[in-house]
């Protein structure tokens, strides 16, 4: 299943497990319950991990000896073990999106590029189930994948100096979701009410890895319900199932 | 009690060891990068170890006392003045209610640290008091100091005993340094002269540097490294070199992940120096050894932890 694997140094206590480097979810189940099992059996040898599309980066304690014994280590726990990523702590959110033009920044761009018309563009991107494939980069950005290749489209070449926390965005093959108010160069296709750039530890991340994601369309008045809603402090994101 | 911000100066932040572990959630690690000039400000004031300290870049801030503290500066030097009187900087200082500390650095660059005794009344965030200035925290949690902020500290008598200060709290600026760096994941494209050549040239730190990261300006060019380049993961002190001849050095503000090839990591022994390098200031990097840069770290460590502990006739209680 696995097809290659590297390891890499990055600096004296970071060990970096390299994958072919391509988007793939079962390479990214393989990495987070990698990431799993390493945390479970070596607790106090490691500091902190991260698993990104093809890597996962694990650092040890200063004091717990050397980057080379426990990449020996490792390489023996990768040859011998085989990683899944436990089912029953996935859950299933459905997601409010509207797709109104005063939230879709770039419908008419997208709609040019794609060679779609909006409705089409519309229902491909909500009839999908996605998968988030991570988090990061900026606080609490949510990567997902498993979006139709129909609606694959290059950034923007000028980044936009602020995107709304929210916003759904569409780069390459990839969709995404604006945790915070940010800089970004993504295609902005709709905006959740859902809370996200709220990061209290009780309540972030919202979203976990290997979740799964469908959309909802909703228009522009559901949108502001929700929105006043969510402002309350009322949960409006929909929990389908836990576990799959 | 505590301090009110006249004026904030620029990027003042409230930091102490920041928040580790948290990268994989896109949350900086923030916090101090010379964790030996924060201990021992808050050392030598008899602070808990676990207070944080105003992290004070080149334009300093201004700030009203509400309550009697002492304080303590360690860091890049500074110039203080005591309502418009300057005074000494080496050593513990007495500010009385009602007073005005303003500070200013001697030097372009360097980031001076502050600490004020007693116990400071923030809230804290993951088990931290650090300002992250991308993460949208509540109040100074999430931002620099701005003008009318209030900060409450509970005033301790702290109990001098008669202590002879460290000669190391201060740290002179070097316009010119020398950084050791250690492997990343995308050094092996490098060709062994285009290794060289990072080690053969200087690169100076730009004007738009920040405390995400230092912009750096080289002779070197490199066309792209690497064609496709997933997101991936960064560290504080990772050189990211993006096509073109001006790599980024990543710093502890910095995001998380990214998608410029990883050419090299600052050993650890060396990242407190950052804090000491600014715009016009130049680096040389020197390509280190896993086993050099553990034992640089170790002897460092040491060193600093024989020297807390004939000031303070204790051992050090924090980490390292």
């Amino acid at each position: 299943m696995i097809d290659e694997c590297r390891f890499k140094y990055f600096g004296e206590t970071t060990l970096v497990l390299q994958l072919k480097e391509k988007i793939d979810l079962d390479q990214l189940k393989w990495l987070y319950g990698l990431e799993r099992f390493v945390l479970n059996r070596y607790p106090d040898l490691i500091r902190e991990t991260m698993v990104t599309y093809h890597e996962i980066s694990i650092t040890i304690r200063p004091q717990s000896g050397s980057l080379k014994a426990f990449k020996e280590k490792l390489n023996q726990v990768v040859q011998e073990s085989v990683f899944t990523f436990p089912g029953n702590e996935i859950s299933k959110y459905t997601i409010p999106i509207c797709y109104d033009e005063e939230y879709a920044l770039d419908k008419v761009r997208l709609e040019e590029k794609l060679g779609l018309n909006w409705n089409i563009i519309k229902q491909i991107h909500s009839h999908n189930e996605y998968r988030v494939y991570m988090l990061g980069f900026i606080p609490g950005f949510v990567y997902l994948g498993g979006m139709d290749s129909r609606l694959s489209c290059k950034r923007l070449d000028k980044p936009r100096t602020k995107v709304l926390g929210g916003s759904i965005g569409i780069a390459d093959q990839q969709t995404g979701i604006y945790a915070i108010d940010s800089p970004g160069g993504w295609n902005i296709i709709g905006q959740t009410p859902v809370v996200l750039n709220n990061f209290n530890p009780h309540t972030f991340p919202v979203f976990h890895p290997l979740d799964i994601i469908h959309w909802k369309e909703i228009d522009k008045t559901q949108f502001l319900e929700l929105k006043s809603q969510a402002s309350k402090g009322i949960n409006i994101l929909k929990l389908t199932s836990n576990g799959i | 009690m505590g301090f009110k911000v006249i004026k904030p100066g620029w990027q003042t932040t409230v930091q102490d060891l920041g928040r580790p572990g948290l990268r994989k959630f896109g949350i900086p690690r923030s916090g101090v990068l010379d964790q030996y000039r924060y201990y021992w400000a808050n050392g030598l004031l008899g602070n808990d170890l676990s207070m944080p300290i105003l992290s004070i870049q080149t334009l300093g801030p201004k700030l009203e006392f509400t309550e009697d503290h002492s304080i303590f500066v360690t860091g890049s030097p500074a110039i203080l003045t005591i309502d418009k009187f300057e005074v000494k900087t080496q050593g513990h200082l007495y500010v009385k209610k009602g007073q005005i500390l303003e500070i200013k650095s001697r030097f372009r660059n360097g980031t001076i640290y502050l600490a004020i005794d007693g116990q400071w009344q923030l809230p804290k965030i993951y088990n931290s008091y650090s300002s992250d200035l991308l993460t949208p925290f509540e109040g100074l949690l999430g931002r620099s100091l701005m003008v009318d902020d209030e900060v409450n500290i509970i005033p301790q008598q702290p109990i001098f005993q008669n202590i002879s200060l460290p000669q190391n709290t201060t740290i002179q600026p070097n316009n010119h340094q020398t950084i050791r760096i250690l492997t990343a994941p995308e050094s092996e494209v490098l060709t062994t002269s285009q290794k060289s050549a990072i080690e053969d040239h200087n690169f100076s730190i730009d004007p738009t540097s920040n405390s995400m990261g230092m912009r750096l300006d080289t002779n070197i060019n490199f066309d792209t490294l690497k064609p496709i380049m997933l997101s991936s993961s960064v560290q504080v002190g990772t050189l990211q070199w993006p096509s073109g001849n001006q790599p980024i050095l990543l710093l502890n503000q910095a995001q998380t992940s990214g998608g410029y090839p990883r050419l090299a990591q600052v050993i650890q022994a060396d990242l407190y120096k950052l804090a000491y390098l600014g715009p016009g200031d130049t680096i040389k990097f020197k390509w280190s050894t896993l086993k050099e840069a553990f034992y640089i770290l170790e002897y460092q460590n040491t060193q600093f932890k024989r020297q807390w502990s004939s000031v303070f006739n204790n051992s050090f209680e924090g980490q390292l």
